[in-house]
């Protein structure tokens, strides 16, 4: 039997727990899910795999110069903080969901909107308790690896190249999808805040060009329309 | 580009710079241990490289902006770019300020021209309603337009 030195075995011991630390985002239910009171909802890994899926196949199809590795390896870790900060949605600030969850499906339906300084300070708490999550969750990898994980949430989070924008776009197409889909399993029309939140982000041209299939796609026009090719840009 | 957001474009060049030097200047892997390339040496490298095309991106993006600059007084009345416009949707009030799609960050009202609602406002005044349609329908009431010294 080979020996492995100790340093060596410290060094994949470290490795282990990384990986049962990811692991352990596959059974944690997404929360917007939890709040609509989805039967099995879909958790933290679910939502990371299809969107890196999501990020290679639209990313490929747009034919834009986006690096695809690096779509796929944001898409990958966007999440990963949540595994410590928790997942949070717009609907758990404020207290803006009553006691009474008979009224949350009207609250739920609509997009939440608040002041400038609101907006501001939500988005700044929420960073920091982010950065904190991420930098427990990668704390004993080695140093190449962290500083990679690290440098491509850091760029997710700024949004100013051409691949965080990507990965941020495709981040609400899944939870629409994911959204639609459940609609149809329930025979209920989805929320209409997951279409608002969605017209609000998208603007890449083949992005929207597939929401708009996706509408299409998912019962609520005729079944002709449904047929037709999705055409991405 | 707004001046706010060119100025968050020098911000993060200058965060990347200083992130470069950190991680040239920090525990750096050795590129050889006995005639082998180790593999934390490929991924330092490619996280380089990765570094500079950011920082690459950035001084594009200086070199190349344009600051938005509000319209003729005469047409303010109107949403164009750098509009920050009033809204009233499903009973609720916001602030959308309608920018490129560099600058775009929904979560702090920063929506882009070329999103379903962006594009859909442009050219809309006070008063207007304007209805964004898809298998829900949602309705946009203009409050309010204004453009500020970006």
């Amino acid at each position: 039997m080979k020996v492995i030195p100790s340093r060596r075995k410290h060094f994949m011991r470290k490795l282990i727990d990384f990986f049962v630390k990811t692991g352990k985002l596959k059974d944690i239910p997404r929360r917007g899910w939890v709040l609509r009171g989805i039967k099995n909802p879909g958790s933290i890994s679910d939502h990371l795999f299809r969107v890196a899926m999501m990020a290679w196949i639209l990313g490929r199809e747009k034919k834009d110069n986006l690096s695809i590795a690096k779509v796929i390896k944001i898409a990958l870790v966007h999440d990963l903080c949540e595994l410590y900060a928790g997942d949070t949605t717009p609907y758990d600030k404020k207290n803006i969901l009553p006691e009474d969850k008979r009224k949350w499906p009207e609250i739920l339906d609509k997009w939440p909107r608040f002041s400038k300084e609101e907006k501001k300070q939500l988005a700044g708490e929420k960073h920091q308790k982010e950065e904190k999550g991420l930098d427990k969750i990668i704390e004993d990898l080695p140093l190449e690896s962290r500083n990679e994980i690290k440098g491509l949430w850091l760029e997710y989070e700024a949004g100013l190249t051409a691949e965080s924008r990507f990965v941020k776009q495709i981040n609400r197409l899944e939870t629409l999808l994911q959204a639609l889909e459940y609609g149809k399993e329930d025979n209920q029309q989805p929320s209409r805040s997951w279409w608002i939140e969605a017209k609000e982000i998208i603007d890449d041209p083949s992005l929207v060009s597939f929401m708009e299939a996706l509408d299409k796609s998912f019962h609520f026009f005729e079944e002709d329309d449904a047929r037709e090719p999705v055409v991405i840009n | 580009m707004t001046k706010d957001g060119l100025e968050r474009v020098k911000e993060e060049l200058e965060n990347l710079k200083k992130r470069r030097i950190e991680e040239i200047n920090g525990e750096g892997p050795r590129s050889f241990s006995f005639g082998n390339v180790e593999p934390e040496f490929l991924t330092f490298r490619e996280e380089m490289a990765q570094l500079d095309k950011q920082i690459a991106e950035l001084e594009e993006v200086l070199v190349k902006y344009e600051l938005i600059k509000p319209p003729l007084k005469s047409e303010r009345n109107k949403i164009y770019l750098g509009a920050l416009v009033t809204v009233q949707v499903d009973g609720q009030k916001d602030e959308l300020l309608i920018t490129s799609s560099l600058e775009a960050n929904p979560a702090l009202g920063k929506i882009s021209n070329e999103c379903v609602v962006g594009r859909s406002l442009l050219g809309h005044k006070v008063e207007d309603v304007v209805e964004v349609n898809s298998s829900v329908r949602t309705s946009y009431k203009i409050l309010k337009i204004e453009y500020k010294n970006n």
